[in-house]
């Protein structure tokens, strides 16, 4: 019940104005309810005219009064309850849609950490179905709940108006229900089943995601047979607990849904007594009958909520815990310079969590010059570069643009002043137009062409079906090879021509000719820029101005190359390998170049 | 609409026992109703006149009736529940081993999320459908069935209104279930709309925030999840007005039918006793086909998954074509293999031969057909024409556990199952002794950084490799085909996102599994293969030159333009040393 209690509020809160709509088909749905009794009440009405003594003719024009008044009640009845059902639905998915927007603001932002702290598919499930599971509470459970809860009431002050001791025997099968369903619920409680239910249905689903996912694997080692035996065994656990559950759990839940229908059991005998003593009007003991039995029987769509409630608790506990992550400050400085841009990083440390990942990193990079980064992967390098363009914070020192923390920047100043390029650049189902221009976003069609002729785009964009107004990306009908891909991001850097350059080298797995192409683009890219380059290949940053090398998050050399070559620490090192891999050949051979 | 749940079950007959008990369960419901008819025809004729004695028996009739009720009941549940889950197990099982037998091609054109939700979700909903909405609706429908038997025998015009009532309402649930169908796969489109976005936005938003459009984004998803809202209100509205008035004719047949009663009681031509049994009995009646017009329809909605699965299990598998053969050696041979992706072109007349223990390259342009034609190999896809042979013998007449007895792979996209690094090698030969493995990967240079972690063998690698960095999977990767030892090796040199010293540690790697086999190897590096025995220049699909490193590059053509690009490439410099 608290737990109810603390969803409850928070979901209200989440609601907002919204709520008045949710109280509104609540509120119907309650009148719905109330007006579901007419039928029986006409009934009872009927039978005490139809038993009177003095029932004759006359009498037969009332009866179709009461008819007609119990057929606008049903008409009455449908209408509040199809106005309940559109009001808790319209409010319902307008929450979710409003809740939805509210995250998607928030997550925007957020420091990139939370992003790859966790994977995407666990935001989006709280995106989607933990959200999705708010509907389900709002537009169907709620109604249900309250009118399930009030209409038991009702029935219970009618009927104890009409005959407070047949009332009160028609309660006494409650107590055994409200028992039985207690244990039909505890089932869970017993030796850990539900625990252990639960653990039996993640082995299964991580079980059939990697049995599908790793389907490439299993099939090239041959090892279906192993795989699905253990997908089976995981899945057949899964089913003996089910079974299990069930055979606790039916017995009293059908025990429990049988005597929802009980009180007829008990209201006939007890009627039937005073009847023959003389102190029950048949009309009233007839009512009993109708009402009674069926007055219990909202109270298994209550039991049947329990479910969706706890669902719904963790649900908005993922969602609040989302909502809570703090977000990274706007600066609120102004324009930064958009030349001469130096940028320097001030005794930086960086932790992910309690991980120390940078320690004490101090450089400059002069405006115009090539800063590299270089070093074994897990050294820090794309960190470093992530923390310029400001998808991180640092925990200690400072990241300076032209002599402005970043810290202190403006969100568009910031972005004006650099430009990210990052190894996987990111397609978004939307037209090739679109897809550069938001480097910016006002850009013209001749600005976007510009750009894309210089990225080296400009050649297979227009040769797409619909030219730059072909949509591309995951959801797109054409799909661009890994080098084209990276050709549109440099694109969408040109376009947008901010001083500082970040670039984390962006040529795996493109052929040859592509290569070319994104070196011609970068070439152009990043003339006359302040670079800060994440290298893999030594042979390209060679000329660079200034190497730092780095390795468990320190600098642990810097220099040009010719003198840390000469100095024959761990640059020489990886220069040796580098050559190496670049002249390996698959036989083993040296290579011919 | 049930057929597609017998398909997904394969036959629904073990459900007829808790089918039985439930009828029974049903019938026990209803008695006590019988029953109360005569108690109150009793009452009605005699009123205080009547014997308290019979009425008593009568009682005590009825209260063994419920018990008898609460213990039936009790096992048709339970029963109905354990073979639905029993059944749903066994379909799952059955799926997953459809799965295995089905061309990987499957698995590379259908997002991943897709069939796992196929196993999971969809299985669940016919589970449900099973486990509770069969019995329950069964339950909604036989209960008016068994009392209208028990009225047409007391009174045919009412019992007859009635049921004509419900023969007028019902055409309203088959309209309910018309609109559930249609609007229910336009629903599951803009559902899958908000999704794409949202993943969209959540994958790229690095790309996002650094053009500071993250905001510009929001109009788009925006668009999608209020046409999603729209929708989801719209089916909701389609699905309950038929169904809402579906409840209400209902009602209105109650109503009608009491004022009909009362009507032919006032005339003389109703019993007192019918009268009152109509009018209590009727709304028993009418209560549980409300519930059988929910959830028929909910039925109907749970049967789109099932339509689903059943599409699923619907493909033809991958199978030995004629009579089976067996690869004698390992020779590999393309001949006159064409291949088209639908109705895409993507390889025309490929033919070579890649000789037992020598290396062939592929290189060109990327979408010049390279991992296609290295897939057929390995039958991922069929050919549309031609045939590749593997030891004589035409792949598709291979059994597939053969032919991947004799086939290693090493690609870029290296998956690791969450298990322990020693099981995630031995997968390459599961009943290898230790000291097998670990000179596996040894020879894949694993060795040391195995021992570095943590547990060493022990660790778990976590979803994917995820605890892995990609040089390290890749190596992994390597080590369990080497210790496969499988004499056809097809891989994908691809090393340029690793750092030099990863770099050369998987390439040597590699050039120990190459030792000795068929090797079919992707080229990215043009110098990498200078020694390659043959290679393959691929470009639009086809082999438009063959030969050695020298021959080829003497004879100029496209090798000669890739490698002077590679040449420039490699001397490229981000600023020229100055």
């Amino acid at each position: 019940m608290a737990l109810f209690g603390s969803s409850f509020l928070a979901l209200l809160r989440l609601a907002g104005e919204r709520r008045w709509k949710m109280a509104a088909a609540v509120a119907l749905a309650v009148a719905s309810a109330v007006l579901s009794l007419a039928p029986a009440l006409a009934v009872y009405a009927a039978l005490a005219l139809i038993l009177a003594p003095d029932f004759g003719p006359d009498a037969a024009g009332r009866l179709w009064t009461i008819g007609l008044w119990a057929v606008a009640a049903v008409a009455a009845q449908y209408v509040l309850y199809f106005a309940s059902t559109m009001l808790s639905h319209m409010a319902a998915y307008d929450i979710l849609y409003q809740l939805r927007r509210r995250i998607l603001r928030h997550i925007a932002r957020l420091p990139s950490g939370f992003f790859t702290a966790r994977t995407s598919g666990a935001t989006q499930k709280v995106l989607f179905d933990d959200v999705e599971e708010i509907e389900v509470f709002i537009a169907h459970h709620l109604p249900d709940l309250v009118s399930g809860l009030v209409l038991p009431g009702l029935v219970f002050c009618l009927l104890a108006w009409f005959d407070w001791r047949l009332a009160l025997v028609g309660l006494l099968p409650a107590p055994v229900c409200l028992l039985l369903q207690a244990r039909a619920f505890a089932v869970g409680r017993q030796d850990g089943l539900f625990a252990r239910y639960h653990d039996a249905m993640e082995t299964m689903n991580a079980a059939i995601i990697e049995y599908v996912r790793g389907m490439a694997v299993i099939k090239i080692f041959n090892r279906s047979v192993d795989s699905l035996a253990r997908l089976t065994s995981s899945i057949l656990a899964f089913r003996d607990l089910q079974c299990l559950w069930s055979r606790r759990a039916a017995p009293p839940w059908a025990m429990f849904m049988a005597l929802t229908g009980a009180p007829l059991f008990v209201l006939l005998p007890a009627g039937l007594w005073w009847y023959f003593a003389g102190s029950l009007e048949l009309p009233v003991l007839l009512l009993f009958l109708l009402l009674g039995p069926g007055a219990l029987r909202p109270l298994a769509k209550v039991a049947l909520l329990g479910g969706s409630l706890c669902r719904m608790g963790e649900g908005l506990a993922r969602i609040q815990a989302v909502l809570a992550v703090p977000a990274m400050d706007q600066g609120q400085g102004g324009q930064a310079p958009r030349a001469g841009c130096d940028l320097e990083f001030d005794r930086v440390d960086f932790d992910h969590g309690p991980v120390p990942i940078l320690r004490d990193i101090s450089f400059t990079a002069r405006a115009g010059t090539v800063t590299a980064l270089v070093g074994p992967s897990g050294a820090g390098k794309s960190t470093m570069a992530g923390l310029a363009a400001r998808l991180w914070d640092v925990r200690a020192g400072s990241v300076r643009i032209g002599g402005a923390d970043v810290r202190e920047l403006s969100q568009a100043a910031l972005v004006q002043t650099v430009c990210a390029v990052f190894q996987d650049p990111f397609i978004f189902t939307e037209s090739v137009h679109d897809n550069i221009a938001m480097g910016r976003p006002d850009a013209a069609r001749r600005d976007v062409e510009a750009a894309a002729r210089a990225a080296r785009c400009h050649d297979f964009v227009a040769a797409l079906p619909q030219g730059y107004d072909t949509v591309i990306g995951s959801g797109g009908s054409v799909h661009l090879s890994g080098g084209q891909r990276q050709r549109i991001a440099l694109a969408r850097a040109l376009i947008k021509d901010a001083p500082v350059v970040i670039l984390d080298e962006a040529t795996a797995y493109a052929d040859a000719r592509n290569e070319l192409e994104i070196q011609n683009a970068l070439s152009v890219l990043l003339r006359g820029k302040t670079v800060l380059v994440a290298a893999h290949r030594l042979t390209t940053i060679a000329g660079a101005d200034q190497i730092l090398v780095v390795a468990d998050g320190r600098i642990v050399e810097r220099g040009r190359h010719d003198e840390l070559l000469a100095a024959g620490g761990r640059y020489k090192a990886l220069w040796e390998a580098d050559r190496q891999a670049s002249t390996w050949t698959i036989d083993g051979g040296e290579a011919v170049a | 609409m049930i057929k597609d749940f017998a398909t997904v079950v394969g036959g629904l007959s073990p459900l007829r026992l808790p089918f039985a008990l439930n009828c029974a369960a049903l019938f026990l419901r209803g008695a006590p109703l019988g029953i109360l008819f005569v108690v109150v025809a009793e009452l009605a004729a005699k009123g205080r006149d009547a014997s308290p004695a019979r009425l008593w028996a009568m009682a005590a009739v009825m209260f063994a009736l419920l018990a008898a009720y609460v213990l039936v009941s009790a096992a048709a549940h339970t029963r109905a529940f354990v073979t639905a889950y029993g059944l749903v197990a066994a379909a799952r099982i059955r799926l997953a081993g459809h799965l295995k037998d089905l061309p990987l091609s499957f698995f590379k054109t259908r997002d991943p999320g897709d069939v796992t939700a196929n196993l999971l979700q969809d299985m669940g909903r016919v589970e449900t459908v099973l486990s509770h909405l069969l019995v329950d609706l069964s339950a909604a429908l036989l209960l008016p069935a068994l009392l209208a038997v028990g009225l047409f025998a007391v009174d045919w015009r009412l019992a007859g209104l009635m049921v004509g009532c419900v023969a007028a309402a019902a055409p309203l649930v088959l309209w309910a279930h018309r609109w559930v169908g249609r609007l229910g796969g336009g629903h599951v489109a803009a559902q899958n709309a908000v999704l794409l976005h949202m993943l969209e936005f959540l994958e790229g938003i690095k790309d996002l925030k650094a053009n500071n459009v993250a905001g510009a984004r929001f109009a788009r998803i925006e668009a999608a999840m209020r046409r999603n809202r729209d929708l989801s209100v719209a089916l909701e509205t389609a699905g309950a007005v038929p169904l809402l008035l579906f409840r209400a004719v209902l009602d209105f047949g109650f109503v009608a039918m009491m004022l009909l009663a009362v009507h032919l009681l006032a005339a003389g031509r109703l019993a007192p006793a019918a009268c009152i049994l109509f009018l209590v009995v009727g709304q028993r009646f009418f209560e549980p086909l409300h519930l059988a017009g929910s959830f028929s329809t909910l039925v109907r909605f749970m049967s789109l998954a099932a339509g689903r699965i059943a599409s699923v299990l619907a493909l033809p598998p991958l199978a030995v074509r004629g009579t089976p053969a067996a690869p004698h050696g390992a020779d590999l041979e393309f001949d006159g293999v064409a291949f088209a992706y639908g109705t895409t072109p993507v390889l025309a007349d490929v033919g070579f031969r890649a000789p037992s223990g020598t290396v062939t390259a592929l290189v060109g342009p990327s979408g010049g057909g390279k991992t296609t034609l290295a897939g057929l190999a390995a039958r991922f896809w069929d050919v549309g024409s031609g045939s590749v042979r593997l030891g004589g013998a035409d792949v598709r007449d291979i059994a597939p556990g053969r032919l991947y007895a004799d086939i290693a792979m090493v690609f870029q996209d290296v998956y690791l199952f969450d298990d322990t690094v020693e099981n995630n090698l031995r997968l390459g030969r599961p009943d290898a002794p230790f000291t097998a493995v670990r000179e596996a990967a040894m020879q894949a240079n694993c060795l040391e950084f195995i021992e570095r972690l943590d547990q060493g063998w022990q660790t778990r690698v976590g979803e994917g490799g995820c605890r892995l960095s990609g040089g390290e999977r890749q190596r992994i990767s390597i080590a369990r085909a080497i210790l496969k030892d499988a004499p056809v090796v097809l891989l994908d040199e691809a090393t340029a996102s690793l750092d030099p010293q990863n770099a050369l540690a998987v390439q040597t790697a590699l050039a120990r599994l190459a030792r000795g086999r068929t090797v079919l190897v992707i080229a990215h590096r043009l110098a990498s293969i200078a020694g390659a025995d043959q290679i393959l220049v691929l470009d639009g699909g086809r082999v438009v030159a063959r030969g050695r490193h020298e021959a080829l590059l003497a004879a100029g053509g496209l090798y000669k333009t890739l490698w002077d690009d590679q040449e420039t490439a490699r001397r490229w410099q981000i600023k020229e040393p100055g």
